[in-house]
């Protein structure tokens, strides 16, 4: 049998699994090359392993979510990504199913906390 | 080489051709983007550790589907397996044995004659259940890859209604494990027969000392042109018994396949059957001198033989068409599955 740490650990990597693709795409208005996205979500205090968000990248694009190109002005060259027309489109209705959820969950936790006071 | 290098060449090596050069691309800039200015060896190291390993930095790119037999047909695929190996090796072992006992051996208790059977019965059920579960598991890759409909599709994309429930157990639809199992079991004997031992089939004539002498019914080596043909009918029949076993009910598309078999089958009988140089002629000569009568009127019984032999196969296959055909047919489902 799992400790609880670990049925919690594994739990919570699933949950925060469910907000990677909102979490890019609200990042992609304008655009970021890999390293400079993990920075910046390191800053906003939501890091996301570079191992993990490379690959995520690159699939986003291939949904046509996002566009890239090769910036090879700067000193070594580097693939640039920004959300597309799609992606824009698919990251407005997302953030709203991510509000709707997050409004019913906090209700939901809300009552309960209501109802049975520790 | 350098670490960095070695590790970018190992991520491609996992990944698909097409993305192999840009990925690796990409991968080498956002490494040298994590890495400090006049960077040292240790931090390449920190670095690549924190990306992790390569194996699995190129899972996460190729999104594709990783498994031979994927979680959709697993559990039907090893109670298959399971039964598939066990019908071989005892084929197997049986055609050994009942090798042994045609042949046989002048004496017994003989030393080392019960250890050889004994070590052939091993060896012979190993190589026969090895055959059984390549070929199964070609058959299940086969059925994954090319995701091919066989009515048991809870992860296809299909929509599900209440319609595709299977029918309650008495409908006479329903496949008969047992039915399948033997015929199975059938063609296992034939083609292992015919591929792996076809000097079995002959005559064993006692000869004076006690060892029978063999004639072969076949020319084995006239044989060799079918092997192939053979093997693929034999493959068709295997891929409709575990089509049988999945689906679990007859549908018509099931039907249309078996009949096309059956064609098939009758094809390669008669082709076989024609064919005046598959039959041994030792065969003929010493069946003539047995029974005591001329080569020409030995040849005429086996060409006779042929005929009987022949218009048994064609009369059995299309039975087994018309019977299939009509029972899917007849039943309110049958025609329903067909897509």
């Amino acid at each position: 049998m799992d400790s609880v740490g670990e049925i919690l650990g594994s739990l919570a990597v699933e949950l925060k699994r469910g907000t990677l693709v909102l979490t890019v795409l609200s990042q992609l208005i304008t655009k970021e090359y890999g390293y400079s996205l993990v920075q910046k979500l390191e800053e906003k205090k939501v890091p996301i392993e570079a191992g993990t968000l490379y690959p995520l990248l690159r699939r986003l694009e291939k949904q046509g979510l996002l566009q890239s190109e090769w910036d090879t002005g700067e000193s070594r060259p580097r693939k640039f990504y920004v959300l597309s027309e799609k992606g824009k489109d698919v990251y407005i209705q997302l953030k709203d199913e991510w509000r709707t959820i997050s409004k019913q969950m906090e209700i939901l936790l809300r009552e309960e906390e209501k109802n049975e006071p520790d | 080489m350098n670490l960095i290098e070695r590790y970018i060449d190992t991520v491609k090596k996992y990944l698909p051709e097409e993305i192999r050069e840009d990925v690796g691309l990409e991968l080498n800039a956002n490494i040298m983007d994590m890495l400090p200015e006049n960077y040292t060896e240790d931090d390449v190291f920190q670095v690549l550790t924190e990306l992790g390993s390569p194996k699995n930095l190129a899972d996460e790119y190729n999104t594709k589907k990783k498994y031979l037999i994927g979680p959709a047909y697993y559990d039907k695929y090893i109670s298959l397996l399971k039964s598939v190996i066990a019908i071989c090796a005892a084929v197997a072992l049986g055609i050994t044995l009942i090798e042994w006992i045609l042949k046989a051996p002048a004496d017994w208790y003989e030393a080392g004659v019960v250890a050889n059977l004994i070590a052939e019965l091993i060896s012979s059920a190993f190589v026969g259940a090895m055959q059984g579960a390549f070929w199964v598991t070609i058959v299940f890759i086969i059925l994954e890859r090319t995701g091919v409909e066989i009515g048991f599709t809870p992860f296809k994309n299909k929509v599900w209604t209440p319609d595709d429930l299977p029918a309650i157990s008495d409908d006479k639809n329903k496949i008969s494990r047992g039915e399948t199992i033997f015929s199975m079991v059938m063609t296992i004997v034939f083609t292992a027969l015919l591929y792996f031992r076809p000097e079995v089939i002959a005559m064993y004539v006692k000869g004076d000392n006690g060892i029978p002498t063999v004639t072969t019914l076949l020319n084995i080596e006239r044989l060799q042109i079918y092997i192939p043909a053979i093997i693929i009918v034999a493959l068709i029949q295997l891929g409709i018994f575990i089509w049988k076993f999945i689906a679990e009910h007859r549908n018509l598309l099931m039907a249309i396949t078996e009949a096309a078999y059956n064609i098939a089958f009758i094809v390669l009988m008669v082709v076989m059957l024609a064919d005046q140089g598959l039959i041994n002629n030792e065969f003929i000569t010493t069946l003539a001198s047995i029974m005591k009568t001329t080569v020409d009127t030995a040849s005429t019984w086996v060409e006779t033989g042929k005929k009987v032999f022949g218009a048994f196969v064609v009369i059995v296959c299309v039975w087994d068409i018309a019977e299939t055909l009509i029972r899917t047919l007849k039943s309110p489902k049958g025609s329903g599955n067909m897509k």
